[in-house]
C-alpha cells in the first residue's frame, strides 16, 4: 500500500482542484467502462481472428490486436470489470475484517485492545505480496481467491485506522452518553462508533483500491489468477510479455491501464483526502 | 542500553508471533498436506496416508508439531520441502545471495534518486515542485513488474545495453534494481521534500543563513540530514516493498532468487517452503524496523543538538 | 506402493510428453556446417534451456531436457544414423535371433565410465535391470524397453537382451539417451541420489557433470581421454569445447532476448513466433527441424457422453480450422497436422491428408442430428436441457504458451458451432487421477518417438493411462489392436508401416482425434559456434562442436 504512507498535507488554493476533477472525471469513466463494457469495446473480447493475428495499434484495431487476433483495446475494456472488481472486493475483505478486529480493539477493553495491536504488529511484519501468496498456497490460485488474499494482508492497516478512529470517537462526549444511558458496547460500537470512523476508512479505502488492483495484477501475471481466454490485465500482460519485442502492444498497454487507474483512484482519494482534513 | 533490550524483546516477540501465526494459519486450512504430498491415490491405498503423514511428522499432536517447528527455527531446520523431498534450507540456500543483491542495489538505488530529486527541488519555484510532484504520483503509481517490462523492452532486447536474465555481475543487476527502486524513489522524495522545506523555515536555517552559510551549503550540511530522518523511519516500508516487489521481478526478468522459489511453491502448495519464505521475510522486516527505531532518536537527537547551537 | 508409482509415472509421462514432443528420429538431416575453418579445441558453450528435467536419471526421466542436457554424459549400445539405420556405438556389433526374442551384443572392450569403471555385459544387465526395477520408477525408460525379460552376461563383453515376446523398436530404444548407462559403482552405491543431478551421475560420455546450480545451471567439462564416439573414423574423440554450461531459463522472451543480446551461445525452444524475426535479422543461425512422432492432438474420450456420440466427435473434429490456427498463431513457423503421426514420422500415412478437414456447415448438422438443436441463452447447443459443453484437461504446470494459445483457439471454435469448452487447469495429482479413471472429455498432447510404433501406446486397448500407456481417447476397437499386435511381430518395415496407416486411416475417420500442428524443435546458434548440428533424435551433439 504505497499510498497509504504519503500523508500530505490538505493542498491550499484552486490548483489543487485540478486533480481532483480529473481523478473524479476518470474514476466515472472508469465505472462506465466496467458497468456497460460493450458502449466502448469495438470487438468482441474473446472472438479470435487468427489470421489477423499480432496486427499493430490502426483504425481498426485502435490497440493492436494479440496472439490469437483478438482486440487488444476491447480486451483491455472488458477487462477492466474482473481486474478493477478484484481490487474493489480485496478492499471491501480488508475494511470488513479490519473493522471487525478495530472494533473489537476499541469496545473489548484492555486485554482484546492489547491482543488486536499485537496481532497487527505481527501481520505487519509480513510483506503484502508475501502474505498474499501465503494465502493463495492455503487456500488455492484463482480470481476470487487472490481478492481474498489481498484483502487478508491489507486487513492490519484498516484495522489499525479504525481502532484508533473508533477509540478517538468512544472517549467523546455522546459515546460517554450513550454509556451513561445503559446503552451496551455493542450497540454503541455500531450505532454510533461506526459511522465515525466510517470518513477515513474511505479514505484509506479508495487509496488502497489503487494498490490492490496493482497487486491482483502481480499476481496474475504469475499465473495464479482468473484462467484464459478470460480477459484480465495481469494476465494479459502475461501473455503479451513473450510478445514484447515482436508485438509490444499486447503487454504494454494493460500495464498502462493499471498505472491509469492507481493514478485516477489516488487523485480521487487525496482529493477526498483533503477535503476531510480541512 | 534499557531501550536496546526492550526493541530486541519486542522484535523477538514479533517473529515468535509470525512462527506461530504461520503455523495457525497453515494447521487450519491445511488439511489436504498431506493429500498434496501423495497425489491421486490417497484414498484408494489402504494406509499411504498415515504412511506420509508419519513421515513428514504430520501425525503428531498439533502442540508437538508446533514444538518442534519453534525448536527447528532456533536450529535453523526449516523442515523438509513437500514437492522435491529436500531440505527446505537447502532449496533456498543459493537463492538467498541473488535477491539480496537485487534488493540492497535497488534500496540504494532509490534512496540516492530519492535524495537527488528531493535536494534538486526542494524550496525552488512552484512550477518546478508541481512538475517533480506529479512526476514523482506517477512513478508512485507505475507497478514494479510492468516497469521491468517496459525497461526490458527498451533497454535490453532494444537498444541491447543490459542483459535480459541471470544473475551474473553488475550488468545484470541494472534494470531489475532500477524497476524496483523508482516507486520507492518516489515515496520518500515526496516525503522528504516536505522535511526538508519544513526544515528550511525553522531557527536554525535562519541563523546559519545570518552566519552566512551559502544555501547549497545549508542543504547539504543541515537540511539533508533531515531529510534522511524519513528514510529511517520509512525503512520498515521499504523493505516490506522491495521484498514484494523481487517477487515479481525476479520473475519478470528470469532471476534466480527467493521469489522464483516462492512462486513454484505457491503453485504446488508446497507449504514448507512457503511458510519458510515468508517467515525469513518477516525477520528481515524485524531486524530493519529494530534498527531504525534504534537509530532515529540518535539521528533526531543530533539534528536537535545541531539546531540548539 | 507400485500402484501408485506407476500411475503418477504414467501421468507425467503424458504430461511432459505434452509439453516435450521433441527428440525423434528424422530421416535426413541437416548438412554439416562447412565454415572452411579448422576446429579449435578450447572456450565453454552457454547453452539456455527452458529449465530443469523432471529427474537427472535418464532411467527415471521423462522429459526431453534430460535427454538434451545427458546425451552428452550417456552413450548408448548403437546409434541411428540420420538415414534411420544403426551403426556401433558401445556394442560393436549384435545379433537379433529369428524368433526376435534376444538381442545379443558384443561390446567394446576399451569403455569406461568417467569413475574409471570398465564398461561390460555386467554393467549393461545392471542398468537395463535398474530401468525395469519397481524402485527406479520410471517414467519412460521401462515403456521403451518393453517386454523385458532379463540380461544374460554370456561373457565379459557379451550381452544377450532377452524379451518375452517379439520387439522390433528395441534397437531404436536403445540409441536414445533415456537407455544409456549409469556406472554400476554409482548405481552400486549411490543410486537414490543419481536423480540429484551433479557428481551423482556418472556415464561413459564425451562430458563429465560437475556440478547442479538448483534452478539455475548445470555445468559440464571435457571427459579427458574420451575415444569411443559413434561414426568413428574422424580422427577425433575427445570434445573441442571445455566444457558447457547449460542454463535454466524458463521464460520464452528472456531466453531469446538473451541469445540476440549475446549473452547466451545457443539458446532451445526458440517460439514459433520469434523465428520468423530472428531469421530476419540474420544474425543467429537457427537451426530446426520437425518434431518426430505424433503432432500437438487433441484426443476425444469415447467413454464419456456426449463423446460416446460418433457424431459429436466428428463435429468437434470438423468445427475447428486448424490450418488457420496453426499459420495465425504461429506465424507460418509450424504446419498443419493431418495424422496421428507427423509427416517425418516412419509409418506416416500420406494418403489421409485432405480426408477430413474443417468445414462448418458439417459440424452444424452433425450436431443438428444428433440432437442438439436448442439453444440457451448464451448460445450454446441443448438437449433435453442439457448443454454440450466438453472438459479439456491439461496440467498447468506442463502447458506452454503455445499449448495454452491453441486451447483458447479451439474453445472460440467451438463456440461458434454451439459448444462449449471448458478449460481445465489441473495440478499434477490432478491430472493424473483424471486420466486414470477417465473424468473428461479431451486431453492434448504432442509426442516423440522414432516411428510408427507409439501408435501401440496411443490407441492399443491395452494402453489405456491407468496401464501405463497414452490412450486418452480410451478406444478398445478389436480391429486396431489386431493391426497393432500384428505389427510388433512383423519384422518387414513396409508391411509394419500398412499396418499403420490402416490405424491412422480409422481413428481419423471414427473421430478420435482432431490432430493440430507439428511443432518444431528449435535452437538459435550464435555465429562464433560451429559444428552444431541434431542427430536423428533433434538431440544436439556437442561433442562436435566447436567455438570460435
Amino acid at each position: 500500500m504505497t499510498t497509504l504512507l504519503v500523508h500530505r498535507r490538505p493542498a491550499r488554493g484552486a490548483a489543487s482542484r485540478l486533480p481532483a476533477v480529473v481523478g473524479g472525471l476518470a474514476v466515472a469513466l472508469i465505472a462506465a467502462v466496467l458497468l456497460f463494457p460493450s458502449w466502448f469495446a469495438t470487438h468482441s473480447p474473446e472472438t479470435n481472428d487468427v489470421l489477423n493475428a499480432f496486427a499493430p495499434p490502426s483504425a481498426d484495431h485502435l490497440l493492436g490486436t494479440d496472439q490469437l487476433g483478438r482486440d487488444v483495446f476491447s480486451r483491455l475494456v472488458h477487462g477492466a470489470r474482473l481486474s478493477v472488481t478484484i481490487g474493489l472486493v480485496a478492499t471491501v475483505v480488508g475494511v470488513v475484517l479490519g473493522s471487525a478486529l478495530g472494533l473489537a480493539a476499541a469496545a473489548g477493553g484492555k486485554w482484546a485492545d492489547v491482543a488486536v495491536m499485537r496481532l497487527t504488529d505481527v501481520w505487519l511484519a509480513f510483506p503484502e505480496v508475501l502474505l498474499a501468496l501465503l494465502v493463495i498456497a492455503l487456500i488455492g490460485p484463482g480470481a476470487a481467491n487472490v481478492a481474498v488474499a489481498i484483502g487478508v494482508a491489507a486487513t492490519p492497516y484498516y484495522g489499525r485506522l479504525v481502532r484508533g478512529q473508533a477509540l478517538a470517537v468512544a472517549r467523546s462526549e455522546y459515546v460517554e452518553a450513550a454509556r451513561v444511558l445503559g446503552i451496551g458496547p455493542v450497540r454503541t460500537a455500531l450505532r454510533h462508533v461506526l459511522p465515525n470512523v466510517g470518513g477515513p476508512v474511505v479514505v484509506l479505502a479508495s487509496l488502497g483500491t489503487g494498490s490492490a488492483v496493482v497487486a491482483a495484477a502481480g499476481l496474475s501475471l504469475l499465473g495464479l489468477g482468473p484462467l484464459p481466454p478470460t480477459p484480465e490485465w495481469g494476465a494479459m500482460l502475461a501473455e503479451g510479455q513473450s510478445y514484447l519485442s515482436t508485438a509490444w502492444w499486447i503487454a504494454v498497454f494493460p500495464g498502462a491501464a493499471i498505472v491509469a487507474v492507481v493514478l485516477a483512484v489516488t487523485a480521487l482519494g487525496r482529493a477526498v483526502q483533503s477535503r476531510s482534513l480541512r | 542500553m534499557r531501550s536496546v533490550l526492550r526493541r530486541v524483546v519486542a522484535g523477538v516477540a514479533v517473529l515468535w508471533g509470525a512462527v506461530t501465526l504461520t503455523f495457525l494459519a497453515v494447521a487450519l486450512t491445511g488439511g489436504n498436506q498431506v493429500d498434496s504430498v501423495i497425489g491421486p491415490d490417497a484414498a484408494s491405498v489402504p494406509g499411504l496416508r498415515e504412511q506420509v503423514a508419519a513421515q513428514y511428522g504430520l501425525d503428531r499432536p498439533l502442540v508437538v508439531q508446533y514444538a518442534d517447528r519453534l525448536g527447528g527455527l532456533l536450529t535453523g531446520d526449516l523442515g523438509r520441502s513437500y514437492q522435491r523431498g529436500q531440505s527446505v534450507w537447502g532449496l533456498l540456500a543459493d537463492q538467498v545471495g541473488p535477491t539480496l543483491a537485487l534488493a540492497a542495489t535497488a534500496a540504494v538505488t532509490g534512496v540516492g534518486l530519492a535524495v537527488l530529486l528531493a535536494v534538486a527541488t526542494a524550496g525552488r519555484g512552484r512550477a518546478v515542485r508541481r512538475a517533480a510532484s506529479a512526476l514523482e504520483a506517477l512513478i508512485v503509481a507505475l507497478p514494479p513488474f510492468w516497469l521491468g517490462i517496459v525497461l526490458l523492452s527498451v533497454f535490453s532486447f532494444g537498444l541491447r545495453w543490459f542483459p535480459a536474465f541471470g544473475a551474473d555481475g553488475p550488468a545484470s543487476l541494472v534494470l531489475p534494481a532500477l524497476a524496483l527502486a523508482l516507486p520507492i524513489a518516489g515515496v520518500l522524495a515526496q516525503v522528504m521534500r516536505q522535511e526538508l522545506e519544513v526544515a528550511e523555515g525553522r531557527p536554525f536555517a535562519l541563523s546559519a543563513r545570518a552566519r552566512g552559510l551559502g544555501e547549497r551549503q545549508l542543504l547539504l550540511r543541515h537540511t539533508l540530514r533531515h531529510a534522511l530522518l524519513p528514510v529511517t523511519t520509512l525503512s520498515a516500508w521499504t523493505v516490506g516493498t522491495l521484498v514484494g516487489g523481487a517477487v515479481l521481478v525476479e520473475q519478470v526478468f528470469s532471476r534466480p532468487g527467493l521469489g522464483r522459489v516462492l512462486v513454484e511453491a505457491v503453485k504446488h502448495r508446497d507449504t514448507p517452503v512457503v511458510t519458510a519464505v515468508v517467515t525469513l521475510a518477516a525477520l528481515v522486516f524485524v531486524v530493519t524496523s529494530a534498527l531504525a527505531d534504534l537509530l532515529y532518536p540518535v539521528i533526531d537527537a543530533r539534528l536537535r543538538t545541531e539546531e540548539g547551537r | 506402493m507400485p500402484s501408485r508409482s506407476r500411475l503418477l509415472g504414467l501421468g507425467l509421462t503424458l504430461l511432459t510428453a505434452a509439453v516435450v514432443g521433441l527428440a525423434g528420429c528424422a530421416a535426413g538431416g541437416a548438412a554439416p556446417e562447412q565454415s572452411g575453418d579448422t576446429p579449435r579445441r578450447g572456450g565453454t558453450l552457454t547453452f539456455g534451456t527452458t529449465g530443469e528435467p523432471d529427474s537427472w536419471d535418464v532411467h527415471v526421466s521423462v522429459s526431453s531436457l534430460s535427454a538434451l542436457a545427458l546425451r552428452s554424459v550417456h552413450d548408448s549400445l548403437v546409434h541411428q544414423k540420420s538415414d534411420g539405420t544403426f551403426e556401433p556405438w558401445l556394442a560393436k556389433s549384435w545379433t537379433v535371433s529369428d524368433d526376435g526374442l534376444r538381442y545379443t551384443f558384443q561390446l567394446r572392450e576399451d569403455v569406461t565410465f568417467s569413475d574409471g569403471t570398465r564398461f561390460d555385459a555386467e554393467a549393461v544387465k545392471a542398468n537395463f535391470d535398474h530401468v525395469v526395477d519397481p524402485a527406479t520408477k520410471s517414467r519412460n525408460a521401462k515403456t521403451i524397453i518393453g517386454p523385458y525379460a532379463g540380461t544374460e552376461v554370456a561373457g565379459p563383453f557379451t550381452a544377450v537382451v532377452t524379451f518375452k515376446s517379439p520387439f522390433s523398436p528395441f534397437l531404436s530404444a536403445a540409441s536414445s539417451p533415456y537407455l544409456g548407462f549409469h556406472s554400476p559403482k554409482a548405481l552400486a552405491e549411490h543410486r537414490a541420489d543419481i536423480a540429484a543431478g551433479g557428481k551423482n551421475v556418472v556415464g561413459t560420455g564425451p562430458f563429465v557433470f560437475t556440478e547442479l546450480k538448483a534452478g539455475q545451471e548445470a555445468v559440464f567439462t571435457r571427459r579427458e581421454g574420451y575415444a569411443w564416439a559413434p561414426g568413428g573414423g574422424t580422427g577425433k574423440a575427445e570434445s573441442y569445447l571445455d566444457g558447457f554450461r547449460l542454463q535454466f531459463l524458463a521464460d520464452d522472451s528472456a531466453r531469446v532476448g538473451a541469445l540476440s543480446s549475446g549473452q547466451l551461445d545457443v539458446a532451445d525452444q526458440v517460439p514459433a513466433t520469434r523465428l520468423a524475426e530472428l531469421r530476419a535479422q540474420g544474425r543467429v543461425q537457427l537451426k530446426d527441424r520437425d518434431n518426430v512422432g505424433a503432432p500437438f492432438t487433441y484426443n476425444f474420450n469415447v467413454t464419456k457422453a456426449p463423446f460416446d456420440d460418433k457424431d459429436v466427435r466428428l463435429a468437434v473434429q470438423s468445427a475447428v480450422d486448424t490450418e488457420a490456427i496453426t499459420k495465425g498463431l504461429f506465424q507460418g513457423s509450424y504446419s498443419r497436422a493431418w495424422s496421428v503421426l507427423t509427416a517425418s514420422t516412419p509409418g506416416y500415412a500420406a494418403e489421409v491428408e485432405r480426408t477430413w478437414g474443417y468445414d462448418q456447415a458439417k459440424a452444424k448438422g452433425l450436431l443438428d442430428k444428433a440432437g442438439y438443436t436448442a439453444t440457451d441463452p448464451e448460445g450454446y447447443r441443448t438437449r433435453d436441457g442439457k448443454r454440450l459443453a466438453l472438459d479439456l484437461v491439461y496440467a498447468s504446470e506442463f502447458t506452454s504458451k503455445e499449448q495454452l494459445d491453441y486451447h483458447t483457439a479451439l474453445k472460440d471454435s467451438l463456440k461458434q458451432v454451439g459448444v462449449e469448452l471448458v478449460l481445465k487447469p489441473l495440478d499434477t495429482p490432478s491430472i493424473v487421477k483424471a486420466f486414470g479413471t477417465g473424468d473428461y472429455h479431451l486431453g492434448a498432447f504432442s509426442f516423440t518417438a522414432p516411428d510408427g510404433s507409439l501408435l501401440r501406446t496411443a490407441f492399443h486397448s491395452a494402453s489405456l493411462p491407468a496401464d501405463g500407456g497414452s490412450n486418452v481417447s480410451r478406444v478398445s476397437d478389436p480391429e486396431i489392436d489386431g493391426w497393432l499386435d500384428e505389427a510388433l511381430r512383423t519384422a518387414d518395415v513396409g508391411a509394419r508401416n500398412a499396418l499403420y496407416a490402416k490405424v491412422q486411416r480409422k481413428v481419423l475417420a471414427e473421430g478420435l482425434v482432431l490432430p493440430t500442428f507439428v511443432g518444431k524443435r528449435s535452437f538459435g546458434v550464435q555465429p562464433r559456434v560451429h559444428g552444431f548440428e541434431l542427430d536423428v533424435q533433434n538431440l544436439p551433439r556437442l561433442d562436435q562442436v566447436w567455438v570460435g
